[in-house]
């Protein structure tokens, strides 16, 4: 009771303050710091309500983005949103850094055959069935009906390639909630992770592959997927010689390790975004080293290749949670809502399709692997979250193709809406069905 | 890129130096100083500020408001947890007093005579005239404690009437300079730089401490729950940065509305002993970038004010051992040197962070002479104070 007054005075000082701010009566550079300390509190008093109701608390954060966002209420506005980029990018890489470092290789061996089996069947059921519902749909998608035969192919391409793409972000902090651990955990996890690295190289196909569809005259790009293969080795490499550098900042030096952790991660997503824009200005070369794949591979390596994992994973769990709330309430933030009003019905069918598709993939791809029933049964409540790999996918198919792409890309991002909603809460009920809730003693 | 480099060198120095200074590594005296309080951050933020460098320049600065909002947030609010009264009333009321006047003769000092030089070079500039030298008179009157801390750790010795007495001191004139910098804003208001005086005085001083009482309530309500280390980081960090933001936002001293809420917490919540744990543990890294965002803001004025800075220096020396003599031998009974305020010359956090927060609200053509007198007398007092401090404790326990 108290914290539900204490969220409702804070609601009421900042919907004074907004009032005022409206109204030009305020200075507007400190909007920014309100907006953090703002969706920081409330966030996390609606995680709290969330939790006493048996929902994720990560959901509440995001509804938190939503409902204060410049797409319902307001108090937080689209400028601000963009200012706090900043922290999103910081928020991300963190959480990278702890999805890597929760990955095991003696868990991950173990699970090998189970792990490839899932991602081999996730990945070609989930892709052809969205894309041949594209097809099979289109005379009822406004604009596809009007479209020709091989930009649609390109289309349902593009559908099925996004589909297949989740979020490990969202992963890891509906683990690190629940305190699940366990084999069922571990095999999602590598999953989802494997999945990351393997959505760029797919995605970069498909694109290859559009192009030569728009314009039939060029031939496939063999060379594109080969520069996305390297830039995804010296990610992984340059995310091996980054780990070693924290171990080693923990052996010797060991004091505030979690500032320590915060200035890498968030200097290695500012490095990515600057040597892109330094690349393509002085050479004209397009070279996009993924953050998200270093940290995540700096964090395997720190778990794996040294003994300082347990101390990472400690000092991560001791800052993570300003870390988690902040990211997922500006994640809410910027979701476009306006996309899912325009094209809702849509979005409900392909969120349906996809959902049938998970299901498919991951029961025949457990089910062959040798899972035990319960697992393969349930896992495909894991692997419906969607969130910032999706929609920087979707981004780059708006930029690309102007026309078609931008169509496309609202559907996309009202589909990622609802997973983002609805793939918290499923995995939530996946880890408590397989008993691994829970499991993990801090 | 610049926001990057400047943000990993602020954190990499910082980090060092949380680990570096504050220690007990002996160095010859002056250079021993300087790194016993962590002073020589300053330059280097003034190596990457405009100066030298540029990497941390005036657009990186201002990307990283939030960052300042939350550091100056985080000091208001340590002071104000050294508000508890129920441990202030243990010490007799004549401690009180001596801190005020030896405060207030400081500060009256280096007001009258700034006052008028600052007059004759800037005619007509009436509210930054007066902002410049309330804050230069608020600065000179605070007492940073760290390097008390540290020679009374140095001499192994925790205890003593002299060494209650000016720990005292030092601990709360900085409390009553933050309040009087508060009401600076309230009474020279930036937003309405045109309304100077009482016409709208008291409707912002009103809105100040309602603004800390609020959201001092609002804090104890959220731990009111039994809270994890986790939740209650997040808890400091979102309440900090929300009123800091709206004080800030108001035209208001994030400085003194978060000492408000910071006096509510350790005087109301149950959990007060834990939020001390809490931003104790920040404590280091804080101050440490408190020092390089100030040596970075600093934009070496025009000479004049290096001249000022030692006139600074001085009278803010004459003020501390005529105030300190004054309210020493006047209002206690203790024993003590007649140079007592000698040991009262150290200046580090509070005012820095006053003057990161005046240059935040009062960008005028005085700003960067303001905060060259202050940094370099921050700088000169941290050289000196330990080896004063020292002989005027010593002198203490002698006598």
């Amino acid at each position: 009771m108290t914290r539900v007054l204490t969220f409702i005075a804070i609601l009421a000082l900042m919907a004074f303050v907004h009032v005022l701010a409206s109204s030009g009566f305020l200075a507007g550079e400190a909007g920014i710091t309100i907006a953090f300390g703002f969706l920081l509190l409330v966030a996390y008093l609606v995680g709290e309500i969330f939790s006493i109701v048996s929902l994720p608390r990560i959901s509440g954060y995001i509804l938190t983005g939503v409902l204060f966002g410049p797409h319902v209420l307001g108090f937080v506005d689209s400028h601000m949103v963009r200012l706090l980029k900043i922290v999103d990018d910081l928020a991300l890489t963190f959480i990278a850094l702890a999805a890597g470092g929760e990955l095991r290789m003696g868990e991950l061996t173990h699970r090998f055959r189970s792990i490839l089996y899932t991602i081999a069947f996730l990945t070609v059921v989930v892709w052809s069935g969205v894309a041949i519902f594209v097809l099979l749909a289109h005379p009822f998608i406004p604009y596809l009906r009007e479209m020709p035969f091989p930009l649609l192919v390109a289309s349902a391409l593009l559908f099925g390639v996004i589909s297949v793409a989740r979020s490990p972000s969202s992963a890891i902090a509906i683990i690190k909630e629940c305190r699940a651990c366990g084999p069922f955990t571990e095999g999602v996890l590598g999953v989802t992770v494997a999945m990351d690295v393997l959505i760029i190289l797919l995605f970069a196909a498909t694109l290859s592959v559009i192009d030569r569809l728009a314009q039939p005259g060029q031939s496939f790009h063999v060379g594109s997927l080969v520069v996305i293969s390297a830039e995804i080795l010296v990610s992984i490499g340059l995310g091996y010689l980054i780990g070693s550098l924290i171990a080693s900042y923990i052996r010797h030096i060991k004091t505030y390790l979690a500032i320590f952790i915060l200035g890498v991660t968030f200097s290695i997503a500012r490095f990515s975004s600057y040597l892109g824009i330094f690349m393509e200005h002085h050479f004209q070369m397009a070279v996009h080293l993924e953050p998200l794949l270093i940290c995540m591979a700096a964090g395997f390596v720190i778990q794996n290749r040294s003994r300082e994992g347990p101390r990472l994973m400690d000092a991560i769990d001791r800052s993570s949670l300003p870390v988690y709330v902040i990211f997922f309430a500006l994640t809410g933030a910027a979701l476009d809502l306006s996309a899912l009003r325009q094209t809702w019905t849509m979005a409900l069918m392909l969120v349906g399709v996809r959902l049938l598709m998970i299901w498919l993939g991951s029961f025949w791809g457990g089910r062959l692997s040798g899972d035990p029933p319960i697992f393969y049964r349930n896992s495909w409540l894991a692997f419906i979250t969607q969130a910032g790999v999706s929609l920087g996918l979707a981004s780059i198919v708006a930029k690309r193709y102007p026309g078609w792409g931008v169509a496309l890309t609202t559907i996309v991002v009202a589909v990622i809406a609802v997973n983002q909603f609805v793939g918290p809460v499923a995995f939530k009920v996946a880890l408590t069905r397989v008993g691994e809730d829970g499991q993990k003693k801090w | 890129m610049k926001v990057i480099v400047g943000i990993l060198i602020i954190l990499g120095i910082s980090l060092v130096g949380a680990r570096k200074s504050f220690t007990s590594i002996r160095f010859p005296f002056v250079v021993d100083s300087f790194f016993l309080t962590g002073t020589e951050f300053i330059l280097v933020g003034l190596c990457l500020g405009h100066n030298f460098l540029n990497v941390l320049d005036e657009k990186s600065l201002a990307s990283l408001a939030p960052f300042l909002s939350l550091v100056l947030g985080w000091i208001g609010l340590l002071f104000g947890m050294q508000v508890e009264f129920r441990k202030l009333r243990r010490f007799p009321p004549s401690h009180w007093k001596t801190t005020l006047v030896q405060s207030f003769v400081t500060m009256f000092l280096v007001f009258v005579v700034f006052h008028e030089i600052l007059r004759r070079m800037h005619p007509g500039d009436s509210l930054h005239v007066l902002a410049a030298s309330w804050v230069l008179a608020l600065t000179a009157g605070t007492t940073a404690q760290s390097v008390l801390v540290l020679v009374v750790e140095q001499m192994g010795r925790r205890r003593g009437k002299l060494i209650d007495l000016m720990r005292y001191m030092s601990s709360l004139d900085g409390v009553i300079g933050l309040v009087l910098f508060g009401i600076l804003f309230c009474y020279a208001h930036p937003l309405t730089p045109g309304e100077l005086g009482v016409a709208g005085f008291w409707q912002w001083l009103a809105i100040t401490f309602g603004l800390g009482l609020i959201t001092g309530f609002l804090f104890n309500s959220l731990v009111f729950v039994k809270l994890s280390d986790q939740e209650l980081l997040l808890v400091v960090i979102g309440m900090v940065t929300f009123s800091g933001g709206i004080a800030t936002c108001f035209g208001l001293s994030p400085l003194l509305v978060c000492m408000v809420m910071g006096i509510v917490i350790v005087n109301l919540s149950p959990a007060r002993e834990r939020v001390i744990a809490t931003l104790a543990h920040g404590e280091k890294p804080v101050y440490l970038i408190l020092l390089v965002l100030a040596g970075a803001i600093w934009q070496i004025a025009d000479p004049v004010f290096f001249f000022l800075a030692g006139l600074y220096w001085s009278m803010r020396l004459v003020g501390k051992l005529l105030g300190g003599y004054v309210a020493v031998h006047g209002f206690t009974g203790i024993q003590s040197p007649r140079a007592v305020g000698l040991g009262l010359l150290s200046q580090g956090g509070v005012a820095i962070a006053m003057i990161l927060n005046f240059k935040q609200a009062y960008a005028s053509s005085l700003t960067s002479g303001v905060v060259t007198i202050v940094l370099l007398s921050v700088m000169a007092n941290e050289v000196v104070s330990p080896y004063l401090a020292k002989r005027v404790l010593v002198g203490g326990l002698e006598s």
